[in-house]
């Protein structure tokens, strides 16, 4: 998730969204159209190939009646049919016909009395057909027919039988010529239109008969059952309403696109059907893998648009790591090299120019506070100087109210002083240019030199001093700056402590290290105010009845000049402020 | 060679300041001092003088408190004589500039009058071993 809260990532999230955003819609739009495509050409496929199959079948049995035609002219002289004899040589040793109609041919009276046949069934010859539909019909029109597929009478098979009338010169009817088809042997349909036909889903309905007729694996040739009744088979009652394509939704839930061509000399009804998740399975399985491969090209993009990003990013991050370090270390001021991309390598140079303009104003700084300071040094020296030889009487004594007022004088003088110091310092300390003259020293010497040189100040404000040292330790400090230190520390707690109460400074071992405290019995430091303590200008609003006297300044170069020499300040109040610097002490071997 | 300090040199272009300075160094101190208001003054009375010791105010019109320093130094009598500077600058480099060119010592602005006299004394006992 952390991810996403960078520019890198959300780059990279928005290519790999809109990518395969893009992609979906493509491939969404693109499949339906290949299917929508797909669709209609096998439906045109289909039309074209039921066509063909009824044509084919049309053919067949056009040849049939031809061929009996011919043999027709060869059973009459003109005027009568041919005697027996020459009758049953026309009729046999035909191997065409015999391959042609294959169940029977048979000869007829003009009444339909069977009088000849090429295969001997028993009880066949003899018997009238006249009553059969189909032979109503030829001796009604004396044309050529053929039968609607029937339960043979004598065989009980499924049978197609072709009449041709045989006619005298003057067009009168002398006979009837018929041949059978067995449907469940020999077809109409080749052995291999059978096979094609199961292949390709093909069927062929009978529509007035209702015969269900379709290709049947298991036997040879066509098996012939009842249509199923209305309802059952949703594509069986399109081909019959005569709606010649389209698509159908069957009882079991899948869709069939179908097509259906008619054979009008039988009525039959050839039909195509093929399932449509048949049809698209190809279209499906390339689908799946042109959105495989776009996915793995998304990825891929976002990968690199992920490092790409990263990679322009990389100058940036190092630009936020260096001002972060730029912010801890004010020294730092090397200008950042300018690289990466456009827009990075401008915010550098800005940042450069910022810099630049940061240690110009730094600069300028430093040469302002060192000239301002040096220039109030000089009268502070003449003014301190004087007001000094004044107050220690040797110009002479002065009436009491005139002493009062140059002592007022010297101690506001030597505060403006002790002012300035601390601004120099602080600068210096800012600047990195306080130097530290660090060796192994005693810290008794240290801390009396400190509380002598205050007790003129602790004498003014009633306070008493006094100094505990457990053991003389030895630190490895600069002598002068740790003075500076106790020096603050001190005339705080003299300022702050009230009239008649004490200032202690004590120094002891803390462990590895040398504690020196200085501790009042005043009010201590107001709670919120702790944390500040030790930062630069920070000043505790106390109450009115002693001025605070300094900049703001003095705890927070105490703390800076201590951690300078590996030590460390702090406060805390107990009865009264503790303001407290360690140093390591120096172990003895 | 003399073992206490006696005459001392004061090269001071500030009157009020050179003003204090005296009384520290001839009241309190107890030193005899010729006073001098710039580097030139000083060179023309060094000779005059004899002074035992030179106090010498580093920032000063016309010629500074360096180049006098530089000057006296050619004059080739006062290569014993240790030469204090007086500076109200307190940049570590500028001190260390100073000490570089063989002062005995410097004397941070502003001083305290009372114990100037102690200071110097000081300086002067160092020079001597």
């Amino acid at each position: 998730m952390l991810l996403i809260h960078s520019l890198r990532g959300r780059l990279a999230l928005v290519i790999l969204m809109s990518s395969l955003l893009t992609l979906t819609t493509v491939l969404l739009l693109a499949y339906q159209s290949l299917v929508r495509d797909l669709e209609a050409e096998l439906s045109r496929q289909q039309a074209f190939e039921t066509r063909q199959l009824s044509n084919q079948i049309e053919a067949e049995l056009t040849l049939r009646l031809f061929a009996l035609e011919n043999l027709a002219r060869e059973l009459s002289d003109g005027y009568r049919l041919v005697d027996p004899q020459n009758m049953e040589r026309a009729l046999t040793n035909r191997s065409r016909l015999e391959a042609l109609f294959s169940s029977a041919i048979i000869v007829l009276d003009s009444e339909a009395n069977a009088i000849a046949e090429n295969i001997h069934v028993p009880g066949r010859l003899g018997t009238n057909y006249a009553d059969r539909p189909h032979f109503r019909r030829l001796l009604r029109s004396n044309a050529p027919v053929i039968s609607q597929p029937i339960i043979g009478r004598a065989t009980g098979l499924p049978l197609i039988s072709f009449l041709h009338p045989i006619l005298g010169n003057e067009g009168q009817l002398l006979g009837i010529v018929g041949g059978t088809v067995d449907l469940s042997e020999t077809s109409v349909i080749s052995a291999a239109s059978l096979e094609t036909m199961e292949r390709l889903g093909l069927q062929i309905l009978d529509a007035d008969n209702f015969y269900y007729v379709q290709g049947n694996p298991d036997q040879q040739g066509l098996s012939i059952t009842e249509l199923p009744d209305p309802g059952l088979n949703p594509l069986i009652d399109r081909a019959l309403q005569g709606i010649s394509t389209g698509t159908v939704t069957m009882p079991d839930g899948s869709r069939q696109l179908y097509a259906t061509a008619v054979i009008p000399t039988l009525n039959w009804i050839i039909l195509k059907a093929n399932p449509v998740t048949e049809i698209l399975a190809p279209a499906r399985a390339s689908f799946q893998r042109f959105l495989a491969l776009s996915i793995g090209i998304c990825l891929v993009l976002a990968s690199f648009g992920y490092w790409a990003v990263r990679h322009s990013m990389t100058p940036l991050s190092r630009l936020t790591r260096r001002i972060q370090k730029m912010a801890r270390d004010p020294e730092l001021s090397e200008p950042l090299p300018v690289s990466g991309i456009e827009e990075i390598r401008d915010l550098t140079l800005a940042f450069n120019s910022l810099t630049d303009e940061r240690n110009r104003l730094s600069r300028l700084k430093e040469e302002f506070v060192s000239t301002v300071s040096h220039e109030l040094r000089t009268p502070l020296t003449a003014l301190n100087g004087a007001l000094g030889l004044l107050n220690s009487g040797v110009a002479g004594e002065m009436p009491d109210k005139v002493q009062e007022l140059v002592k007022l004088s010297h101690r506001n003088a030597e505060r403006l002083q002790t002012l300035i110091q601390d601004l120099l310092d602080f600068n210096k300390l800012q600047a990195g240019r306080m130097e530290f003259n660090i060796q192994r020293c005693e810290v008794e010497p240290i801390l009396q030199a400190s509380v002598e040189r205050n007790r003129m100040m602790a004498q003014h404000y009633q306070v008493r001093l006094g100094l505990t040292i457990d053991e003389n330790i030895e630190v490895e400090v600069d002598a002068g700056r740790l003075q500076q230190i106790v020096d603050n520390y001190l005339t705080n707690a003299i300022k702050h402590a009230p009239a008649r109460s004490r200032v202690t400074v004590s120094a002891r071992r803390d462990g590895p290290n040398l504690l020196i405290t200085v501790s009042d019995q005043g009010e201590g430091v107001p709670e919120h105010f702790v944390s500040e303590l030790f930062t630069r200008f920070s000043q505790a609003e106390v109450g009115t009845t002693r001025a605070i006297k300094g900049t703001g300044l003095g705890l927070a170069i105490c703390k800076e000049i201590a951690e300078h020499m590996a030590g460390q300040v702090g406060y805390h109040n107990e009865n009264g402020a503790h303001f407290w610097v360690q140093f390591p002490a120096v172990m003895d071997q | 060679m003399t073992t206490t300090l006696t005459r001392i040199l004061y090269v001071e272009d500030d009157a009020d300041i050179q003003a204090v300075g005296e009384l520290a160094l001839a009241h309190v101190g107890g030193f005899t001092v010729e006073l001098c208001s710039s580097g030139q003054e000083a060179l023309d009375k060094v000779a005059d003088f004899q002074p035992e010791l030179i106090l010498l105010d580093v920032m000063m019109p016309g010629i500074d408190g360096i180049e006098t320093y530089q000057a006296l130094k050619e004059l080739g009598h006062l290569e014993n004589t240790p030469v204090v500077f007086m500076t109200a600058k307190v940049q570590e480099e500028d001190l260390a500039r100073y000490r570089q060119l063989g002062i005995a010592d410097i004397i941070s602005k502003p001083f305290d009058p009372m114990s100037l006299s102690d200071r110097i004394r000081n300086i002067w006992q160092q020079c001597q071993h």
